[in-house]
């Protein structure tokens, strides 16, 4: 299947911004620290976490010092960075003039095993394995919990989530009669990363958000037609609704 | 009314309305804001505090239902600098993600590991199933409280 999500770009178009005031900042603190230290180049300078060490004499400056030395507006760094647009033509991106607006596109493979009570229709998720490429892993903690959450909200969309609405008002407003998922809804999850380097991308990164949310319907709808035979048009997949079909 | 009662291990008492939600008290007078409220309908979980050792809705409880009871909440546990092993197991883990259902989460599963010192990871899911997380899975909360059931254990 293939995402794409809004967040991520804006993550992504920050995230090249804030990089690039860094970058700006960085060679302003050295800038400044060469004319303390007496260097003869910015290259012998390196910026270490709260100091400026020259790598020649090993003399440090601390940033306290470099900041109280810069004026006011030195101190502020802006950048702007214009979002390239996608490189694939994509029928439904036609009418963007200036480019469809989503460079990066994160991948994903997810597998369910379920099984089903075929007196009660009731479904439950026994295994789930998701493999998922969104550029480069910077934190591989951080990265699973994105799959690992937002594969137990798909779960949760799949199975039990929908709001219900009556003559405009929301019927189903909590969390009693709105049911997101327990830790007894959600079984083990194997996740597998397929790493690339976005070459577009801040540090290679495309952003793994929510590119697994979408995954859970179609595989656990694809596994009930496989365990049962029968496809399923409307979601969220309740034991009502399922036993209906069976 | 006057209260009298332990909270994490030392004697309290305290001037107060009967009626008054034990998670406002905690939050409000006490300034513990570690126990959190979400739903304040006991469904999430958010605000489950210890009240003689067992997990209790703070949301649902009443301050004049503590008179003479000892309560543990989040504050309770580890100290500065020295975590309880189930908040160091839940950072090395990566349990935590907003961190909004951690207190509760933390707490349900002291009660758990007191009461059993070795769940299976089916226990401590059916242990957790009260606290709900919309952020993590579950998966890594589950490893954390195994984890730290198995250090508590002395590491076996």
């Amino acid at each position: 299947m293939w995402y794409f999500c809004m967040s991520r770009v804006i993550l992504h178009q920050k995230t090249e911004i804030v990089i690039r005031a860094c970058e700006e900042l960085r060679r302003r603190i050295i800038g400044r620290a060469a004319l303390i230290l007496f260097a003869d180049t910015v290259e012998d300078l390196e910026l270490l976490p709260g100091r400026v060490r020259h790598l020649k004499t090993g003399k440090e400056v601390p940033l306290t010092l470099l900041a109280s030395l810069m004026p006011p507006e030195d101190r502020v760094c802006i950048s702007q960075f214009i979002m390239p647009v996608s490189r694939d033509g994509l029928d439904t991106g036609k009418a963007f003039v200036i480019g469809f607006p989503h460079l990066l596109f994160s991948y994903a493979a997810h597998l369910a095993a379920v099984e089903v009570d075929e007196l009660t229709g009731a479904l439950e998720v026994k295994a789930y394995f998701a493999a998922t490429e969104a550029g480069r892993v910077i934190n591989p903690q951080s990265f699973e919990q994105q799959v690992e959450g937002a594969i137990a909200q798909g779960i949760g969309y799949a199975l039990h989530e929908e709001i219900g609405l009556h003559r405009g008002r929301i019927v189903n407003p909590d969390l009693a009669t709105y049911i997101i998922p327990t830790a007894e809804d959600i079984p083990d999850i194997t996740s597998l990363v397929v790493e690339t380097f976005e070459t577009s991308g801040p540090f290679g990164m495309k952003g793994v958000g929510e590119v697994c949310i979408n995954g859970p319907l179609p595989a656990i709808a694809g596994a009930l037609a496989a365990a049962c035979g029968v496809w399923m048009n409307r979601a969220p997949l309740t034991a009502p609704r399922i036993l209906a079909a069976l | 009314m006057r209260i009298t009662f332990v909270l994490n291990g030392e004697e309290r008492h305290v001037e107060c309305l009967p009626d008054r939600r034990v998670v406002d008290l905690l939050r409000e007078d006490f300034g513990l804001t570690g126990t959190k409220e979400a739903c304040g309908t006991g469904e999430c979980g958010a605000c489950t505090i210890l009240v003689d050792g067992e997990t209790r809705l703070s949301c649902l409880m009443l301050a004049a239902q503590l008179e003479g009871r000892s309560v543990t909440t989040i504050e309770g546990l580890g100290a500065e600098g020295c975590l309880h092993p189930l908040q160091e197991a839940f950072v090395q883990c990566g349990a935590v993600q907003c961190g909004y259902c951690s207190p509760g989460m933390i707490l349900t599963a002291l009660a758990l590991i007191k009461e059993n010192p070795a769940p299976t990871r089916e226990e401590i899911r059916k242990a957790l199933s009260g606290n709900l997380c919309r952020c993590t899975g579950y998966q890594k909360i589950v490893d954390a409280v195994e984890e730290a059931a198995r250090v508590t254990r002395g590491g076996q």
